[in-house]
Order: structure tokens, then C-alpha cells, then sequence
């Protein structure tokens, strides 16, 4: 039974394990690099738009809508002053929210379109996708758009207020990442 | 073929004394049992173990410290990968390649576990494009059919996800599937099923790419096209088959899908001139093909092959006629298949085209009884044909397919 021209036992294991050892060590170094996001990264602090109470019944994520969600596009420095204004032409365009700190929560500052375009030393730079507008604003997405409630840590309750402070971490290389809600 | 009805089949030939006990006997050996039973235990157990865990896990995913949790999922998908080695190696090769794609699936899994702990939402489909390549890997390792399923399954969704998240078209994962699993189905060329998967998923990729692009969705006629000359110029294998039988599959119900809802959809509206660029790779292609049926020496067997071109036809172009175009097309192209099918003595080609020939008739049946009423000589004689044709079909059947059962691999 064992024929050894079946390449069904072709000895593979070596391979295997190369790709197997692949596959670990992408998710250590997946996990690794959002640690580091987590613990180097420089603190702002985002206020979002009251949580639909419904999410909390409803799947173990809330679905979080921030100030800076939305981006009036006169905002955007560096969008050409001869563009006809159609928001369309942004669509899925990446945009890099600068940010500044008004009272303890970050704002927006000043938004471009190119990285290359942000004057040096601007302050903290979100990066986000473009997806939709409405009139002159358009709708920007971080990433940031979850956040996974632990159960049972109170962190519901913070939940249900009016208005939430959600503390982001970005890390030096542009990987932004949701710590949790800022404690009152 | 199964044991249990050789064992059976071979008793009765013992009977009939075609065969003797020594003959039986030796004919037996030739097809061992296969084991079964008490070895597959544990694997069971295993996987009920497995999903204990997960069901645990998952209950109580968010108390479980972040670094045991990564450890976790590396730990089941290592258990995987190493358990379906064990199984393969006691000659489980099915299951095996079960449990080396549940090690796959962790990995997936994983990476949008990983992204969980973070509260991170992944707007690119970078995550998935690594989880299909790991795929791919796997698929040539292991040769296996599963696997290639499962990646290409895998990169439709990435496709999918990316285009319905932010509208935008990825190339890679549509070049990893041409290119990677499409050099898989040419290098190995395994049975029709892989080349008939990789033609649907390169079909899916190009829909999306046709409509990101804004550009008509009647340019998958073109891939049609190349999908059939391709086949024409493949070596005879499985996936020659899987490739043609697509190619005229899709050609054939998208073609009916026309007479349905044609007349609203796509043949009342305007033709765009630029949809006549289609014409230039769709020809070319066609050209290809039809040279290759010509030049073929077995010009019996090869011409007559001509008339599956009848489904691939972009027939939308003709400004007359209307939905009559496509019936008649696929009403031709039905006939072909029953009559080359008894031609050749293929019951498959025979059976689909009765299948072809009554899906023809249905459709034009319900769409044309209610705006011509007065066309019932079509439906009485469409009816006596029908009913002809199975009477003599039945008189061929018993004559000419007795013996010949399941010759040949053709489907549609």
C-alpha cells in the first residue's frame, strides 16, 4: 500500500514546518508590533458621538463614531484650489488628520492628502480612508471604528454616557490602536 | 467502485461461473478493504476535544490575559497542522488534509483574533492576501484539492471584502489566484473540479474589476473565450474538461438568464459603441480556437467541437432579433450535445443536451406565452418534438449506449 511514487507520501514535513513556523511567528510578530503601538505609542484622546445603546445588547463590539469622523474639506491643506469640488474624486484616498489638543481632547487641526505635504513637528497624524461625504464634508474611516466591550469590567456602564472620550494610542510608525474609554 | 459491491457482483459471477473462487479471490485482493473504524476514534475524540476548547475559549475569550490567548491560538493551529500529519501518516490522507485545513483556518482566524485584542478594524486586505498566500503554499505542498479549494475560496473573499469595504480592486489577490492557484491547475493539472473552481473565481475577480472599473459586465464573454481556446490548446486532462465545461456552462445559463430578463436588462438598452471592443480579444481568442479544431487531425472529433462556440457567443451585439438570437443559439447548441453525444457514443453529451434541450424549451415556454399567446404552434411543435425525440432517444438508448456507459469525461 505504501507506494512510494504516490506523491501522497512525498516526505513534506520538512516544508510543513517551515510554513507552519511562518505562520507563528507572523502572528508574534502581528501581536508584537500592535504591543508596541500599545506601549511606545503617544496617547490622544478622541471624543465620539453617543454609542447606539442597542450595540450593547447586540454583539460584543460597539460601534464608535468620532468628531473627527467626519472632515469638512476645506480642511484638507493640500486638496488642489482648481478642483471642481466634487467629493466623489475622494473617494478611498487616504487622508492624515493632524491633530491638536484643545482642553485635553484632540481636534482637528489640519488634514493633506499627502503625507509628504504635513509641515514638520504638526503634532500627533492619524491616518484614515476616505469612504463617502455628504455637502462638504467627507467621511473618514481610522480603524478605530470597533471597540470590543470586556464583559463584566464596568466598562459597559462607561459606555452608556452622552458623550465618550476614547483614549488612541499612535505609534511612531503610523499604527494607531483603540486603549479603551477614558475613565472620568 | 466499492468493495461491498465487488464482494456482492463477484458472488453472482461465481454463480453464473464467468469467474472461479480463485479468480474471485485474487480480483478481491486487488482491492483491499480499507481500514476503518477503530482508528479514526481518536481523531474524533481529538476534534471533540478541539471544539470544546474553542466553545470554552470563545465563551470566555475576553477574561483570558492577551498573551495566553495568542498563545492559544498558535498552540490549536500547530495541533492542527501536526495532527493531520499524524493522521496522513497512518494513512489518513483524507482527514488529514481536513485537519491541515482547520490549521489554515486558525491561522485566519488567528490574525483577526490578533486584530481583536487591539479593537483594531482592518481596513486593507493585506491580513487576508497573507492568509490566501499561506493558502497557496500549502496547496502545492500538499497537492491537494481541499487546500486549493479553501485558497481560493479564501482569496474570493479578500476580493469581495476589499471591494465591498472600500471599492477598490485588488490586484494581487486576483494575480495570486491567476497566477498561483492558475499555475497549480496547469503544472499538476488535477480533475476537472479544480480548473471549473479556478474559472469561477477568476470570473468573480474580473466582475469586480469590471465593475470598479465602471467598464460594461459584458466583457466576461471575453474570458469566455479565452477560458474555451484555452481548453482547446490544454493536453487532454481533467482540467481541459473543467475549463471547457465552464466555459460553455456559464456561457449557456447566462444565455437563457438573457432570454429571461434580456428585453429589460441588456438587449433593449443601447449597445455602447465601446462595448465593440470586446469583439477584437473576444475574435482572437475564437480564432485561436478555431484554427486549433481545424488543424486538428482527428478533424471528426475536432470540427465538429465548432458549435460549443454557439453558448460563448456575445450575441447581446445583434441588433435584431431580439431574445430569438440566443434561443435559437442554445437551442443549436442543445441538439449538438444530444446528437455528437450519440454520435460519439458519450452518454454525458447526450444527457446534457436533453437536460440543455428542455431548459431551452421551458424557458422560452414561460417568457413568450405571455406576450404572444398565438405563438402556441412553436410550444405544440416544440412539444412533439420533445416528445419524438425521447421516444427515439429511448429506441437509441437501448440499442446504441448499452455498454458504453460513463465513456469519456465530458460534461456539457
Amino acid at each position: 500500500m505504501m507506494n512510494k511514487r504516490d506523491p501522497r507520501h512525498r516526505n513534506i514535513r520538512p516544508w510543513l514546518v517551515v510554513i507552519v513556523l511562518m505562520q507563528a511567528l507572523f502572528l508574534l510578530a502581528l501581536a508584537g508590533s500592535y504591543h508596541a503601538a500599545h506601549a511606545l505609542g503617544e496617547e490622544i484622546r478622541l471624543k465620539t458621538a453617543p454609542v447606539d445603546p442597542r450595540d450593547l445588547f447586540y454583539g460584543d463590539y460597539v460601534t464608535l463614531r468620532y468628531e473627527i469622523s467626519s472632515i469638512p474639506v476645506q480642511r484638507i491643506a493640500d486638496l488642489k484650489p482648481d478642483s471642481d469640488g466634487d467629493i466623489e474624486d475622494l473617494y478611498k484616498r487616504q487622508i492624515y488628520v493632524v491633530l491638536t489638543e484643545e482642553e485635553g481632547i484632540h481636534r482637528l487641526k489640519q488634514a493633506y492628502l499627502e503625507r509628504s505635504n504635513i509641515p514638520k513637528g504638526s503634532g500627533p497624524v492619524l491616518r484614515g480612508i476616505i469612504q463617502g461625504g455628504w455637502n462638504d464634508e467627507v467621511n473618514v474611516k481610522y480603524g478605530l471604528e470597533r471597540y470590543y466591550v470586556p464583559e463584566g469590567t464596568g466598562t459597559e456602564l462607561e459606555l452608556r454616557q452622552e458623550e465618550i472620550i476614547m483614549r488612541v494610542k499612535i505609534a511612531a510608525w503610523g499604527q494607531a490602536l483603540i486603549v479603551g474609554p477614558d475613565h472620568l | 467502485m466499492s468493495r461491498k459491491w465487488l464482494e456482492k457482483e463477484g458472488r453472482r459471477w461465481l454463480e453464473l461461473q464467468i469467474i472461479t473462487q480463485e479468480q474471485l479471490e485474487q480480483i478481491l485482493k486487488l482491492y483491499p478493504s480499507k481500514k476503518f473504524g477503530i482508528g479514526v476514534l481518536p481523531i474524533f475524540g481529538g476534534l471533540l476535544v478541539g471544539l470544546g476548547v474553542l466553545t470554552f475559549v470563545a465563551a470566555n475569550w475576553q477574561e483570558i490575559p492577551q498573551w495566553f490567548r495568542l498563545g492559544l491560538i498558535i498552540a490549536v493551529m500547530c495541533g492542527f497542522y501536526w495532527s493531520g500529519e499524524r493522521s496522513k501518516a497512518a494513512g489518513y490522507h483524507r482527514i488529514g488534509e481536513a485537519l491541515a485545513g482547520a490549521g489554515l483556518l486558525t491561522f485566519g482566524a488567528g490574525i483577526f483574533l490578533v486584530g481583536q485584542m487591539y479593537h483594531l478594524t482592518s481596513y486593507s486586505v493585506i491580513s487576508f492576501l497573507i492568509w490566501g498566500i499561506v493558502g497557496l503554499l500549502l496547496t502545492y505542498l500538499y497537492r491537494s484539492r481541499f487546500m486549493f479549494f479553501l485558497t481560493t475560496l479564501i482569496l474570493v473573499i479578500a476580493q469581495s471584502y476589499g471591494y465591498l469595504s472600500f471599492i477598490s480592486f485588488s490586484y494581487a489577490a486576483a494575480l495570486i489566484t491567476l497566477i498561483g492557484l492558475g499555475g497549480f491547475v496547469w503544472l499538476r493539472s488535477p480533475k476537472w473540479m479544480e480548473a471549473f473552481l479556478l474559472s469561477g473565481a477568476l470570473l468573480v475577480h474580473l466582475l469586480y474589476f469590471l465593475n470598479e472599473r465602471n467598464w460594461n459586465e459584458m466583457w466576461f464573454y471575453v474570458l469566455l473565450a479565452f477560458l474555451y481556446a484555452l481548453s482547446d490548446w490544454m493536453p487532454a486532462s481533467g482540467a481541459k474538461q473543467g475549463f471547457r465545461s465552464f466555459a460553455v456552462s456559464i456561457g449557456f445559463l447566462y444565455g437563457l438568464w438573457m432570454v429571461m430578463v434580456g428585453d429589460w436588462l441588456g438587449l433593449s438598452m443601447k449597445v455602447p459603441a465601446s462595448l465593440y471592443w470586446i469583439l477584437l480579444p473576444y475574435a482572437l481568442f475564437m480564432g485561436v480556437s478555431i484554427w486549433k479544431k481545424i488543424r486538428n487531425e482527428d478533424l471528426d472529433k475536432g470540427s465538429w467541437t465548432i458549435v460549443e462556440w454557439l453558448p460563448l457567443l456575445p450575441l447581446f451585439l445583434v441588433k435584431t432579433g431580439g431574445i430569438y438570437v440566443y434561443l435559437i443559439a442554445l437551442w443549436l447548441f442543445s441538439l449538438y450535445l444530444l446528437f455528437y453525444g450519440y454520435r460519439i457514443q458519450n452518454r454525458r453529451y447526450a444527457n446534457w443536451g436533453t437536460a440543455g434541450f428542455i431548459a431551452v424549451v421551458l424557458v422560452a415556454y414561460t417568457k413568450l406565452t405571455w406576450a404572444f399567446m398565438d405563438k402556441s404552434m412553436f410550444f405544440i411543435s416544440a412539444g412533439l418534438l420533445l416528445l419524438g425525440l425521447s421516444g427515439w432517444l429511448y429506441r437509441r438508448n437501448k440499442t446504441i449506449l448499452v455498454g458504453n456507459e460513463g465513456e469519456g469525461g465530458h460534461d456539457e
